[in-house]
């Protein structure tokens, strides 16, 4: 069992959920208007004036093969829509109730 | 959930609720009717008061100063004048326009009711009069007739009056200049001496004879007849034979002493209705009534009643208030439409697609429909006024979608979906947008509080302003994200086809822009001393041209009207008034192509009684041209006036005279009145005469003429009380006397069909034209004796004194003009320098009044409205960027908006009057705005970390084209309004000009000047933080 943690621009919210959906990823927990920037190039994402966008974040707990799959996808969308700022992280999972 | 959020995820909600709101507006505009102005009841209440016989200065001193004594008290009184003439007593209260009128008639009434003891005992009850714009006349018609000349007036009563008056919201219908009909008994006087009788006497047997009368009842047989004595005139011929005496046992009857004439009254007034005889209607409605409705039923019912007259009676429309209207609103209208085009063409221009443009474009009919539910709730008229307001609305309900569009758009080309780009693009800039639409309402809901005339005025153009811009801010933030989310696609593949490659051409061209700006921001960057010494000496430079500017009260608008008044010597003979009457009609008809209908009137109404004009007289005529439409002619009203002027001056017979044109029927009375008060008449009247010579060599003055009259001669009959006393003769009896003698006796009403004519003995003509005639008249003393006047009284010629005027319960007249081809401010000023270089005589005070007065009232006012719409945006911005400074730098562009106004009005000729002011005042709103959207991203560009030059540059660089836009589409939206030459035109004209003119020249200045004096103050506040920020870190490590 891996934890998929996807952070998004807000404005990719259907795309996120979709990509979820497809791969048939039905557990998951949402935080909507969360803050943060990139380590390298994002650019802030505060909420504020003169940062206007805002991230939301998911967290999945998937099969090992799923994460995998999960992970290309977020590459996938990423690429397409690269300046909104899309990452991912996968961790293990040692058990669950 | 937010608006746009609920907006998107609800399409269909929102799509139904602006379709609701669009149709509420079309129901509204439908039911609405069109006026010129706003509704705005003159605050004028007057009293007149009767007493006949007390000359005007008794008058003055009995009735008008212990009335006006007693009326300064009534509450909100803001002038009081009155006019003391012979016989009646006239005073004029006028208040503040907020008054409740009913209210203030009341406490008139009140302090009337407490005075009344105290007033001389002949008078009559005051009558207390509110005036109300009803009074104004909303169509005059003219009705000649060749046959039915002398049964004119009853037929058009019966025919046309009556149905007429049956229109709903028709107030009055007057009739003026008919021919009546009356019954002459001409007294050969020697005859009625040689039978011991008098005019009296006559006229007790003509009442005695013409009666009938209801005498008991007859029961007969089963039947119960009631008896009736008939001894009316069944016919005017019976008078003749009526028997007045026995003279020595044979009878004598009436026409053995007097002519009788069934004929016309002899008429104190002639009407010629383009030169033939006739006679003028006028239509009045009444108050709260349309005038557009009214006359377009008046003219559906002359339609239907014309065909029913006899063939001869013409019926023609002199003038008809409603034409101007209609097609003054309608000229406005089509502006309206240019003005949408204009910015539906900027729009396209500089997004380049057609869905895109289509979602902007929509919020326009979408918040400008709410402004027809505003006017049809409060229960206002579609006028110039609020169509104006629409127009300048118009530019500026498209920039809060333009700036959500783009975000939205941006946040697609990035990758997202349209929904959600539809919903966190519109959050990004909601806050924004509302900010922006804060300090444009800061200025225009000022409007809506200031008071006077000009409250009246400009109110509908601030509530309009304001409602529909916080529409379109609500649209921009639900209606603009639907729409988007439902219509936006990005699509990364090429786009072929001419649309697509001209908009590409146009984005190249743009971005070449875009490119040159940031490149001339740098250069500024460098010189910015220079650019700031330049920018000042401009703005002190455009300064000294204020004073060539023209300033005035009110635009005159072209109505194709003009009256002429003209004075002959006073005295003159009616018949001599009429001979110059038609040689001043040929010259009209002969030089002046333009006029298409002439009404002349000479002399004066008896019917116009206490409301008509002092001075008419006999001596008087009155013009009333109707000129072909403005587009039809070359030479407007104004030129044609003055060509009337030069005519009017060479005739040696003419007194003085008045050209008047009408503009609007709006404003107070002459454009210049110089009030000089002073009680002595001699030293006042000597003064203004001198003062109207001086006028008269002023360029621009026209017709200057005092308003006190010149003295009128008079015969006064002067008895000798001892003598009278000595025959047994009061002054009742003998005063009767002459009346009835040389005026006429009413003895009796002859009856015919229902209607009534008086029958009136006199003297015949030949009897009384000289003054031997009257010195001869015999009057009968309580004894029977015959005394002839002479006898006991003289005839001595006098000049009547003047009318005597009084403002604020002081004497003073006013020396009136017009203006040709000169401003009013211009006028004033040198008036002002000739009264400087005069002896003002001790107790002579000098005021102006007229519309100058209005002017400096109304400046007043909208200056002050100007102060309170900066400080209002001042705060606005100051509580958006949490900023004293900031709110500064971005006001800069405000004094150039004022420099371009002036520059605009001086290149274009215009005059600043209340409409280029309150134009002018529009500005701080629209050019703040430009500025903010400037400094708002520079702010973001240094928060985010860039320097404070490459902030200014990319900031230029990325905000040139929504700043270009935002004022692109205000500024074409003015554009039809400065340059239309349509009637009307010149009303809104001067508001189109002041906006372009301070827009252009502001933001010009404003792309450059403010992102410098953004580096020279702003920045400093972002270089200490920063500072402080770097020793923190410092520290810290």
């Amino acid at each position: 069992m891996k934890a998929v943690f996807i952070v998004y621009n807000q404005a990719l919210t259907e795309r996120v959920s979709e990509l979820l959906d497809k791969h048939n990823a039905r557990g998951f927990t949402q935080w909507q208007d969360v803050k943060g920037r990139g380590t390298k190039t994002g650019e802030p994402h505060y909420g504020n004036h003169t940062w206007p966008a805002m991230n939301s974040a998911v967290l999945s707990i998937v099969d090992d093969d799923l994460a995998q799959k999960l992970l290309v996808a977020v590459d996938h969308l990423n690429k397409k829509a690269e300046i909104h700022g899309l990452r991912a992280f996968i961790w293990s999972i040692d058990s669950t109730v | 959930m937010s608006i746009y959020s609920t907006a998107v995820k609800k399409p269909i909600t929102t799509l139904v609720i602006f379709i609701a709101v669009i149709v509420m507006g079309v129901f509204s505009l439908r039911n609405m009717p069109i006026d010129l102005y706003p509704e705005i009841d003159p605050p004028f209440i007057s009293v007149f008061t009767i007493y006949q016989g007390a000359s005007a200065a008794d008058i003055e001193t009995n009735v008008t100063r212990p009335l006006e004594d007693n009326l300064s008290i009534v509450t909100n009184l803001k002038n009081m004048t009155s006019q003391s003439r012979d016989d009646i007593s006239a005073i004029t209260l006028e208040f503040d326009y907020e008054t409740n009128l009913d209210e203030a008639t009341n406490e008139i009434r009140d302090v009337i009711s407490r005075l009344l003891r105290f007033l001389p005992e002949g008078i009559e009850q005051p009558t207390v009069f509110k005036f109300s714009s009803s009074m104004i006349p909303v169509m005059m018609l003219s009705a000649t007739a060749d046959e039915s000349y002398n049964a004119l007036a009853k037929i058009l009563d019966q025919r046309l009056i009556n149905p007429l008056n049956r229109i709903e919201g028709v107030g009055a219908v007057g009739i003026f200049g008919g021919p009546e009909r009356e019954i002459q008994v001409n007294v050969d006087p020697r005859k009625l001496e040689a039978y011991n009788l008098t005019v009296e006497q006559l006229g007790g047997i003509l009442a005695s004879e013409n009666i009938n009368l209801p005498s008991g009842n007859l029961k007969m047989g089963t039947i119960d007849y009631s008896l009736r004595f008939t001894g009316e005139f069944a016919e005017s011929d019976r008078i003749n034979n009526i028997v007045i005496t026995n003279f020595n046992g044979n009878p004598v009857f009436v026409k053995d002493v007097a002519t009788v004439k069934d004929t016309l009254a002899e008429m104190t007034i002639e009407e010629k209705i383009n030169g033939e005889n006739g006679l003028r209607l006028l239509v009045q409605k009444q108050s709260g009534a349309n005038t557009v409705k009214i006359a377009r039923q008046v003219n559906e019912m002359l339609e239907e009643i014309k065909p029913t007259l006899p063939p001869d009676i013409t019926i023609g429309v002199v003038f008809d208030t409603s034409e101007f209207i209609t097609s003054a609103i309608g000229n406005l209208v089509d502006i309206l439409y240019y003005a949408a085009i204009f910015v539906t063409l900027v729009v396209l221009f500089f997004i380049g697609r057609w869905r895109a443009t289509f979602i902007i474009i929509i919020t326009i009919p979408v918040s400008l429909v709410t402004a027809f539910i505003y006017l049809y709730f409060t229960g206002n008229t579609l006028n110039l006024i609020s169509l104006s307001s629409l127009t300048i609305a118009m530019g500026m309900v498209v920039d809060d979608a333009i700036v959500v569009l783009e975000n939205i758009t941006r946040q697609i080309e990035r990758g997202s979906t349209a929904r959600e780009a539809a919903i966190y693009g519109t959050n990004e800039v909601g806050l924004a947008v509302v900010a922006s639409t804060l300090t444009v309402v800061a200025v225009f809901l000022p409007m809506t509080l200031i008071t006077g005339l000009m409250g009246m005025f400009f109110r509908q153009l601030g509530w309009i302003v304001s409602i529909t811009i916080t529409v379109s801010t609500l649209a921009a933030l639900s209606l603009t994200p639907m729409l988007s989310s439902q219509f936006l696609k990005y699509s990364t593949s090429k786009r072929t086809g001419l649309g697509p490659k001209t908009s590409a051409f146009i984005d190249k061209a743009l971005g070449g822009l875009d490119n040159g700006y940031s490149r001339l921001l740098g250069w500024s960057v460098r010189n910015k001393w220079k650019v700031v010494f330049v920018s000042i000496a401009i703005f002190i430079g455009s300064l000294f041209i204020v004073p060539m500017i023209g300033t005035g009260f009110f635009p005159e608008a072209d109505n194709s009207q003009i009256e002429i008044n003209i004075e002959l010597p006073t005295g003159l003979r009616l018949d001599e008034t009429k001979k110059t009457a038609r040689a001043i009609e040929d010259i009209i008809r002969k030089d002046f192509p333009e006029v298409e209908s002439i009404n002349t009137s000479s002399g004066f109404s008896t019917t116009a009684g206490i409301f008509g004009n002092a001075r008419a007289g006999s001596h008087t005529i009155d013009f009333t041209l109707s000129l072909t439409t403005p587009s039809e002619r070359e030479r407007s009203v104004w030129q044609v006036a003055d060509g009337l002027r030069d005519e009017l001056v060479v005739f040696p017979e003419i007194v003085t005279f008045t050209v008047q044109t009408e503009g609007g029927g709006f404003g107070a009375g002459a454009p210049i009145a110089i009030e000089v008060y002073g009680e002595d008449f001699n030293v006042t009247t000597g003064f203004a005469e001198e003062l109207a010579a001086k006028m008269r060599n002023i360029e621009g003055t026209r017709d200057v003429d005092l308003s006190r009259g010149p003295e009128k001669p008079e015969l006064r009959i002067v008895p000798d009380q001892e003598k009278m006393a000595m025959y047994g003769l009061t002054t009742n009896t003998v005063s009767n006397a002459i009346r009835n003698r040389v005026q006429g006796l009413i003895a009796t009403r002859f009856r015919e069909d229902g209607e009534e004519y008086n029958v009136v003995i006199r003297h015949k003509e030949e009897f009384r034209n000289t003054l031997a005639d009257i010195e001869n008249i015999q009057i009968t003393n309580p004894r029977g004796q015959m005394v002839r006047l002479k006898e006991f009284a003289s005839i001595e010629e006098f000049y009547s004194p003047p009318n005597i005027e009084r403002k604020n319960r002081l004497r003073y007249l006013t020396v009136n003009s017009q203006l040709f081809g000169r401003s009013l401010g211009q006028v004033t000023a040198d008036i002002q320098k000739g009264i400087d270089e005069m002896d003002v005589p001790q107790g002579v005070e000098i005021r102006f009044g007229g519309q100058i007065l209005e002017q400096q009232e109304a400046f007043a006012d909208l200056f002050l409205l100007l102060l309170l719409s900066i400080f209002l945006v001042y705060v606005v911005m100051a509580s958006q960027f949490e900023s004293f400074s900031m709110p500064l730098i971005i006001m800069i562009a405000v004094p150039f908006s004022f420099s371009g106004v002036f520059l605009a009005l001086l290149i274009s000729g215009a005059e600043l009057n209340v409409i280029s002011f309150i134009g002018a005042i529009i500005l701080v709103g629209i050019v703040v705005k430009n500025s903010i959207v400037l400094i708002d991203y520079t702010n973001l560009m240094v928060a985010r970390g860039k320097s404070i030059v490459t902030a200014i540059k990319t900031a230029g660089r990325s905000r040139l084209r929504p700043v270009l836009m935002t004022t692109l589409t205000t500024l074409l939206a003015m554009i039809p309004l400065a340059v239309s030459t349509a009637e009307g035109s010149e009303i809104w004209q001067p508001m189109g000009i002041a906006v372009i003119g301070g827009l252009t020249f502001s933001t010009l200045i404003t792309l450059v000047l403010v992102p410098i004096v953004y580096t020279l103050f702003g920045a400093r506040k972002v270089r200490k933080t920063r500072k402080s920020n770097k020793k923190a870190i410092l520290a810290s490590s």
